[in-house]
């Protein structure tokens, strides 16, 4: 079992790590290929989470299309109503589903298999499990039947039926237990001595995002009882301008758990794709810290133009406070690279400046999707979160397509692309399932990457010519006056379905590559897995 | 501390370092870009 410390932490006086695990008999086994203990309870859950994430994956993709041949405006596809309806039911599905379906099965898969532990509840990861998948059917039953056309925002006074918020409380409690069936697992290692030192890195982020998770779910909790209550005609209609608020606690939030889990994927891809180690332990944890202290405070940015709360507010969280949330990730988008910068350095791949890049291993598709991923992440979704999230700019950003132009290169450029490199290594140890068409898998990242690139650039120059985000139709048929958008603006929106069409090509193959993979894909029990 | 465990030493890392710096002048760029177009909206007087 290989472990991980923190630079500088003293080890002698612990007692020595039980190598045989807490697992009960039977029920561990060997990963073939990496050596490492599968708990197999909780290979059960990884695999049950993991299928669910990409279902919803799926039906999230479809309506991504759908949205993106509406707004090009020679295509427009979509009634207005459908178009709310969708848009509703890609943000929920995108956003929420597949992401925390996939993290849940990344805690699982941390906290037995890094940890070298059993899980600590069946019970718990099955109360979880189903309360999640009900919660998410509920959802997505009430937005397809025309129930819940409020979109992801759910703002009031904007009412769904009363299952609406009731799958989303079902949906956030149920992912609530399964993180503390996380935190139950590590706490029982951690007591079993079942590690040596610090838990590794890997789980020291995946720790960090299920802490940013609890209060995540706990916003959540807060902000969605009494909209349930209120859809009952129970109590009176919740404050607006509370409501704004508190939600974003959630609504943001959740995608820092994204980032949070993302960070721990890339470590994770690029040590088992180059070998690369992280530079300095005590450095990389420290900028897990800054996003559990700082990420929540971030979320202030998604109210820059609300009149409900003070300019003084608006500015110090997120002209000051924002940024040591994003010193962290620009710790994070130094120190991964460099760390496979070293590692190919020390295979000999050292001529130049870049031949260390040039060597790298592209046609894996774990690499690639990994690498990518960070570029997309650090260059596109970095460098204008930070611009839009200062208060003067987004007064000429805010409610733009540049907004969804920037959160498509964090959260499908950047963590989606993670999570299906991450898939590439999960299939074939997890459910012990090689790839078939493993030349198509090489070239899905980059068609993926290129797609969701181009959607997101094409947004954000579209944005800038005064685009409005989810809107049906920008030539504002019927309306006494014209907005007078540029041509080139019409020309962006057209690049903006081209983008989702090739994004979702990339997207559709994935879904089929690994849903095949897992259902008709050739064996590797008793053997290591088919190298990249 | 396990050998796997220590800290790299020694780090050289020129081409991340170029990167970073790439990155950081493409920020730059665009920041200033984006208060340019502020200005050219929003006249103070």
């Amino acid at each position: 079992m290989s472990t991980i410390a923190i630079a500088g932490t003293p080890q002698a006086s612990e007692p020595p790590a039980n190598v045989a695990g807490n697992h009960p008999a039977g029920a561990v086994r060997k990963c073939d290929t990496t050596g490492l203990p599968v708990c197999k309870t909780a290979e059960r859950y990884v695999k049950l989470n993991a299928v669910m994430a990409v279902v919803f994956l799926l039906v999230g993709g479809v309506s991504a299309l759908l949205l993106g041949l509406t707004r090009w405006p020679s295509v427009h596809l979509l009634p207005v109503d459908w178009f709310y309806r969708i848009l509703t039911a890609h943000g929920l599905n995108m956003l929420i589903f597949w992401i925390i379906f996939m993290e849940v099965a990344i805690l699982y898969f941390v906290g037995t298999t890094l940890l070298n532990s059993r899980l600590a509840s069946k019970a718990l990861a099955f109360t979880s499990f189903a309360m999640m998948l009900t919660g998410a059917l509920l959802v997505n039953a009430m937005v397809f039947t025309g129930r819940a056309d409020v979109m992801m925002t759910s703002y009031v006074p904007l009412r769904a039926h009363p299952g609406f918020y009731l799958g989303v409380i079902l949906f956030a409690v149920g992912t609530l237990i399964g993180v503390i069936n996380f935190f139950a697992t590590v706490y029982i290692a951690k007591r079993d001595h079942t590690y040596e030192g610090s838990v590794p890195l890997v789980a020291f982020g995946a720790i960090a995002a299920a802490i940013i998770a609890v209060v995540t779910l706990l916003h959540g909790a807060i902000v969605m009882i009494p909209a349930f209550l209120w859809s009952l005609d129970l109590i009176g209609q919740p404050d607006a301008a509370w409501y704004r608020l508190v939600w974003w606690g959630l609504g943001h939030q959740s995608q820092q758990i994204n980032v949070a889990a993302m960070v721990s994927v890339w470590y994770f891809l690029a040590h088992i794709t180059t070998g690369a180690k992280p530079l300095n332990q005590a450095v990389c944890r420290g900028a897990f810290v800054l996003y559990i202290l700082f990420i929540n405070i971030a979320s202030a940015h998604h109210l820059l133009v609300d009149p409900g709360v003070g300019a003084t507010w608006k500015i110090w969280n997120t002209s000051y406070a924002m940024y040591l949330a994003v010193l962290a990730s620009m710790i994070h988008g130094f120190t991964v690279p460099a760390s496979v910068e070293l590692a190919m350095r020390k295979k000999g791949f050292d001529k130049g400046l870049f031949g260390w890049l040039f060597a790298a291993p592209w046609r894996n598709p774990g690499f690639s999707a990994f690498f990518l991923s960070l570029v997309i992440f650090g260059f596109l979704g970095g460098i204008t979160g930070v611009t839009l999230g200062t208060q003067q700019i987004n007064i000429i950003a805010h409610n733009t397509l540049r907004i969804p132009g920037h959160f498509h290169t964090t959260v499908v450029g950047g963590t989606s692309l993670a999570f299906m490199g991450l898939c590439y290594y999960v299939v074939p140890l997890v459910f012990r399932r090689e790839y078939a068409w493993r030349g198509l898998v090489r070239v899905q990242p980059y068609v993926f990457a290129a797609g969701i690139t181009l959607m997101a650039l094409a947004m954000s120059f579209a944005g800038s010519y005064g685009v409005p985000r989810r809107h049906w139709d920008i030539e504002f048929s019927g309306a006494p006056f014209s907005p007078g958008f540029d041509a080139a603006a019409h020309f962006m929106m057209g690049l903006v379905g081209v983008g989702a069409v090739v994004a979702f090509i990339g997207l559709l193959v994935f879904i089929l590559l690994t849903v095949h993979a897992v259902f008709l894909g050739r064996s590797n029990e008793g053997r290591a897995m088919t190298a990249w | 501390m396990s050998e796997e465990n220590r800290p790299e030493e020694n780090h050289k890392t020129p081409g991340t370092l170029v990167l970073t710096i790439l990155l950081l002048l493409s920020f730059a760029l665009y920041y200033f870009a984006n208060w340019k177009a502020l200005a050219d909206v929003w006249h103070v007087r």
